[in-house]
């Protein structure tokens, strides 16, 4: 991925995430820190690649908080710096991010919306309310092409006012590639000088005070909006007008050149703060304003109350729900225009709706470590409530597993099934990542030592953070960019105090199966350490090293094949009772050998 | 110049890969481009669509509008079913003719997918790639190179194949290039 990013050509071909990382790199960033977190995920790994060459600073950090206070304490310190996370992770920064503008601190944020959530399982959330809520400058670009030009200006902004900005990116943006002109990279300057904030003392009048002029400072960066090339208008022809945000414009002007119209648009790249008085001029000479913004009517609603005897529509035509395309925004132009939607267009639609097409959902990996850990939870304890938390392993809240009930947000698992315990008295079961657990897990585990809980925490030790792309983990043994320490769990487990904990091999069933047993007939708190490392990661590793491994096959069809339907390994077929394994797709766990071993040996070749 | 494709599969057959060979291959031939894929969920085996888009003339849109591909590449039938919501009449759609049988997907056989797929469109090429990927050098990861090289062959795919060859060598690794040009010639025979 690199590569492009480091290009020395005039242009090249960059996703939206690999063009935050080229402007910090065009805009002399020193610093960089994130937590992965899917769409945004790409930022943090092309960051750790190019990060020795460049110079440029960045570590995955545990969290979200940690990785923006550590990008604050460089602000603070002088060096230009910036943290990007999804948009969950907003969430959990905001305790800190929210002061931080209190504090002056120059910070560049960026944060990754997923509207249709094809990779978030929580909320389909809307970042922008945070910039109200926090006074926190916010631009949107709309493209690649933009990301790069907005993530430069974020760095002007946050430095000239001193002040954090939110780049607010989303799938589309994120996940676009397109041609993407560069400039030359600056030396890199990660060393700077710590200075207090002018004046700081933590009290409570100081706070008051920093308030106010905080609202001072957004009066000034709204006079820049009013000014700012991010905000522009189109000219176009009759009384209906269109106000956009985002990737809609692109849609905008998709449906323009589609239908040969054009009506009079407002792009809005900085949405907050908002530049009243250049929406109110181009709302003055028209009868009809359709704003098309994805999720929530956060500029609708803005203009609704700056103008008055103007028919302002928005989510009464386009929905709030899910991710904007061109036929979504074609509906709402035809709507507004009076127009009928396009019929062989229709049609096309009509015809793909009526069309049975089955679902294709996706599933752990076959000789996923998580699916041998689910299988022996299950089969020692089948009736516990089980709360899951995020990771490769929220696929065990789907079909075929079914064995999570309910997954909240990162962390959540520990202490929902703790009050559930409590509530129940029964001794409940909660499931968590390593890198969860070193996110959000630990305080939930000392709480229920603390507290007397009836658990067992199965901690799913794969040594790497998987679902958003292989990032390393605390267990990896390096970090971002170089060898680390191997944070060990059961020590930590250990010094949590809790009284009954153990390690197994995931891939070694019967020892898996006695440890949950074993540690699920003792009262009180009890952690089981799966440990097995990722499968798709192992495998990388084994064909860069050009390794083979071990493939098996049923060669015999005995009685104790049938466990094999309760192991559910994607690479296992049955078929008019006949039991085989696709050689193509078996990744050599053992584990169908071991529940079938008459049936199941090494494939030879 | 204009050329809307959308690539499909399911996540683990080399989507994104193909996508980016092609995308690369039009940056070298000065066209505009966008691209557009998912990544997270969809990538542990769900069902996968990339939109690139062509052009000598700007891009707006990165996504393609229903109905208006010009070229689908399905790597498996049931997904170029899917991808007919992007399919009209006059929309080519290449399809990798797979059989065997897929996870968690009720059995539902290629011939009375593409029964249905031709509702969308006649104009459909079949290849089955991994069965003649299989026989030339024994590793169907190949089987991509192969419909690469159909698809060129087939002029349905118009972009030029030296470009095409030198964006795939830039992307694998340099023990596979050998396996990959015998079957890329082998598709272009
Ligand atoms: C606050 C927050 N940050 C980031 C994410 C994105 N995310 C989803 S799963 C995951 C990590 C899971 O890693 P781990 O717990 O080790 O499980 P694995 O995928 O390796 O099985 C992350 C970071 C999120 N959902 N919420
Ligand atoms: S990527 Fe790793 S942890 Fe995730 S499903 Fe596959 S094997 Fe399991
Ligand atoms: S077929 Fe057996 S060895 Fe292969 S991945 Fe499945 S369970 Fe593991």
């Amino acid at each position: 991925m690199s590569k492009e990013v480091l290009s020395k050509e005039k242009r090249t071909l960059l996703f939206g995430n690999e063009a935050v990382v080229r402007a910090c790199l065009e805009s002399g960033v020193g610093f960089s820190a994130s937590y992965p977190g899917t769409p945004a995920s790409e930022i943090g790994t092309v960051l750790a690649e190019i990060s020795k060459e460049t110079g440029l600073y960045f570590e995955w950090s545990t969290n979200e908080k940690v990785a923006l206070e550590a990008a604050a304490g460089a602000a603070f310190s002088g060096v230009k710096s910036i943290t990007a996370m999804k948009h969950y992770g907003l969430n959990v920064v905001s305790d800190s991010l929210l002061p931080l503008t209190y504090l002056e601190c120059p910070l560049v944020v960026v944060v990754a919306d997923d509207p249709g959530c094809f990779s978030s399982i929580e909320t389909e959330q809307d970042t922008r309310w945070y910039s109200k809520m926090g006074y926190i400058p916010m631009l949107e670009p709309s493209s690649p092409e933009e990301t790069m030009d907005v993530t430069k200006k974020a760095f002007e902004i946050a430095w000239k006012y001193k002040i954090p900005v939110i780049i607010r990116l989303t799938t589309r943006v994120c996940y676009t590639r397109s041609i993407i002109n560069l400039s030359k990279i600056p030396k890199i300057n990660s060393i700077g000088r710590f200075e207090k904030p002018i004046n700081y003392e933590g009290s409570c009048s100081h706070t008051v005070l920093g308030h106010e002029k905080l609202l001072n400072k957004i009066e000034l960066l709204k006079k820049l909006s009013e000014k700012s090339e991010l905000n522009f208008t189109e000219s176009g022809t009759g009384n209906i007008g269109i106000i956009t945000s985002g990737v809609s414009y692109r849609y905008v002007k998709e449906v323009f050149d589609d239908l040969k119209i054009k009506l009079p648009l407002l792009k809005i790249g900085m949405s907050y703060p908002l530049p009243d008085e250049k929406i109110k001029n181009f709302c003055k000479k028209l009868k009809k304003v359709l704003v098309i913004e994805e999720v929530d009517p956060i500029i609708e609603n803005e203009v609704k109350c700056l103008t008055n005897n103007l028919e302002v529509h928005g989510k009464d035509f386009l929905s709030s729900v899910g991710e904007y395309n061109t036929e979504i925004v074609l509906h709402g132009i035809s709507k507004i225009l009076n127009k009928k939607f396009p019929k062989d267009i229709e049609n096309i639609g009509k015809q793909y709706n009526n069309t049975e097409i089955e679902p294709r959902i996706p599933f752990l990996c076959a000789g996923c470590p998580h699916r041998a850990t689910f299988y022996a939870i299950r089969k020692i304890i089948p009736d516990a409530p089980k709360l899951g938390d995020i990771g490769c392993y929220l696929l065990g809240s789907w079909k075929p597993e079914k064995i999570e009930d309910i997954i909240v947000s990162m962390g959540a698992g520990i202490s929902l099934a703790h009050g559930v315990s409590k509530s129940t008295n029964k001794k409940t079961v909660a499931f968590i990542g390593d890198s969860t657990f070193f996110h959000a897990g630990v305080p939930a585990l000392l709480n229920l030592v603390y507290n007397k809980s009836d658990i067992l925490l199965v901690i799913l030790d794969n040594r790497w953070t998987a679902m958003t792309g292989h990032q390393p983990t605390l267990t990896t043994g390096r970090n971002a960019t170089e060898e680390a320490k191997i944070i060990d769990i059961a020590e930590i487990v250990k010094a949590c105090q809790v009284d009954n904990y153990a390690s197994a091999n995931v891939y070694n069933m019967n020892e898996l199966l006695e440890t949950v047993k074993d540690l699920y007939s003792k009262k009180g708190v009890s952690v089981l350490i799966a440990k097995g490392e990722c499968k798709l990661a192992y495998l990388r590793r084994l064909a860069k090293e050009k390794k083979n491994y071990f493939r098996f096959e049923v060669y015999q069809q005995n009685p104790d094949l049938k466990e094999l339907d309760n192991f559910k390994c994607p690479a296992i077929f049955k078929e008019n009772g006949k039991y085989s394994i696709d050689a193509n797709l078996c990744w050599g766990c053992t584990v169908c050998k071991q529940l079938a071993p008459s049936s199941i040996k090494i494939k030879t070749q | 110049m204009k050329s809307d494709i959308i690539i499909t599969g399911y996540g683990g057959q080399g989507v994104l890969t193909i996508a980016e060979v092609i995308a690369k291959a039009a940056l070298s031939q000065g066209y505009n481009i966008s691209q557009t894929e998912l990544h997270g969920l969809a990538q542990r085996g769900g069902s996968l669509q990339c939109h690139i888009r062509i052009s000598d003339k700007k891009i707006n849109s990165e996504l393609i509008l229903v109905g208006s591909a010009d070229l689908i590449i399905a790597l498996d039938p049931l997904e170029a079913l899917r991808a007919c919501y992007w399919a009209n009449p006059n929309t080519t759609i290449l399809i990798n003719y797979k059989t065997s049988k897929p996870y968690l997907v009720e059995e539902l056989s290629p011939e009375s997918l593409i029964t249905k797929i031709k509702k969308f469109s006649k104009k459909i090429e079949i290849v089955k790639a991994d069965d003649i990927v299989e026989k030339l050098t024994g590793n169907i990861m190949d089987a991509n190179t192969y419909i690469l090289g159909y698809a060129l062959k087939k002029n349905i795919l118009i972009l030029n194949k030296d470009k095409i060859w030198k964006s795939i060598t830039d992307k694998i690794r340099p023990e596979f290039i050998e396996s990959n040009k015998k079957v890329f010639n082998e598709a272009l025979k």
